[in-house]
């Protein structure tokens, strides 16, 4: 097993992780090194699913940041846009015309925009604290008053 | 049976309670601070040191110890100041609902979600699930309620 996956498996047994997991906030469905599927819950909206799919691509985590796609798993592909969440935050960070989510740590997300460093130094990817930082803000996204389903 | 175990320490530990495990037992072997007490999250009091855990907390439960028995914590918002005292096991779920409710400083309800806790001349936003306790300095804490920003630009 390589030392990316060797760590990120090992975030995974931690507390902030599993509290997250015994809370019905997130959950793993598997390991698919450099890949990995976590299903994250939503707020119960109108036509709004109980929970959306991440697929992260992990590779040498936790140095080098992680990124993710919403996905379809019945479909295997990325999310289509008629099925992304909205609202005032979540419109911007699951975006359909992004190749990531849209957020400061997503490795991809962070691209192009250094200023979020100041604006959003709060969700600055962060090797500490590893991918549950990551889940704590798309599950924060999606269980916003603003966020009104699909 | 697995709980989770706060601390002083920004992470938090998964430990395992065996059937007779005290309150007591948890302290000695897995806190390790002097003087402190063991806490259910939220819980106003803390346990009794001779109490047998698994007969009082369920299955995944977050314990707290520490040697604060109130953390005073102070909160700014704008020009303006709450102070208000929270057992250590207070998440910042909690503290977040006191702060922008009816005793704190009463925020209308559709602006409530849209802010979020700081930590004092920092950029850290504690998650909800953390507890008050472990982020504190000799049993003080101070916050910035702020607005929540979107990510664009």
């Amino acid at each position: 097993m390589s030392p990316d996956e060797r760590t990120f498996r090992a975030h995974l047994k931690r507390g902030a992780f599993q509290a997250g997991v015994s809370a019905g906030r997130w959950r793993l469905i598997r390991i698919e090194w450099p890949h990995a599927l976590i299903a994250v819950s939503a707020a119960d909206r109108k036509n709004g699913p109980e929970e959306l799919v991440l697929r992260f691509e992990l590779t040498g985590y936790p140095n080098t940041l992680p990124t993710s796609v919403l996905w379809d798993i019945d479909a295997n592909a990325v999310l289509a846009e008629g099925r992304r969440p909205q609202g005032e935050r979540a419109t911007l960070a699951f975006r359909h015309n992004w190749e990531s989510l849209y957020i400061p740590c997503d490795r991809k997300g962070i691209v192009g925009h250094g200023d979020w460093a100041t604006v959003h130094p709060e969700w600055m990817w962060n090797e500490t604290k590893g991918i549950a930082l990551y889940l704590q803000l798309v599950h924060e996204l999606l269980n916003e008053d603003a966020c009104t389903g699909v | 049976m697995r709980v989770f175990l706060h601390t002083s320490k920004s992470e938090f530990d998964i430990i395992e309670l065996e059937d007779t495990t005290s309150a007591e037992d948890v302290l000695r072997e897995h806190v390790k601070i002097e003087e402190a007490e063991l806490w259910l999250e939220d819980a106003d009091q803390p346990f009794e040191r001779t109490v047998t855990l698994i007969e009082v907390v369920e299955e995944d439960a977050h314990l707290h110890g520490s040697r604060c028995k109130k953390i005073e914590a102070t909160i700014n918002f704008h020009d303006r100041q709450e102070t208000h005292s929270f057992p250590p096991s207070a998440t910042i779920d909690h503290v977040f609902k006191y702060s922008v409710g009816d005793n704190g400083f009463n925020l209308p309800r559709d602006e409530r979600p849209k802010h979020q806790l700081v930590l004092c001349q920092t950029t850290t936003v504690p998650d909800k699930s953390e507890h008050i306790g472990s982020l504190a300095k000799d049993c003080e804490i101070c916050f910035d309620l702020n607005p929540k920003k979107k990510f664009e630009g």
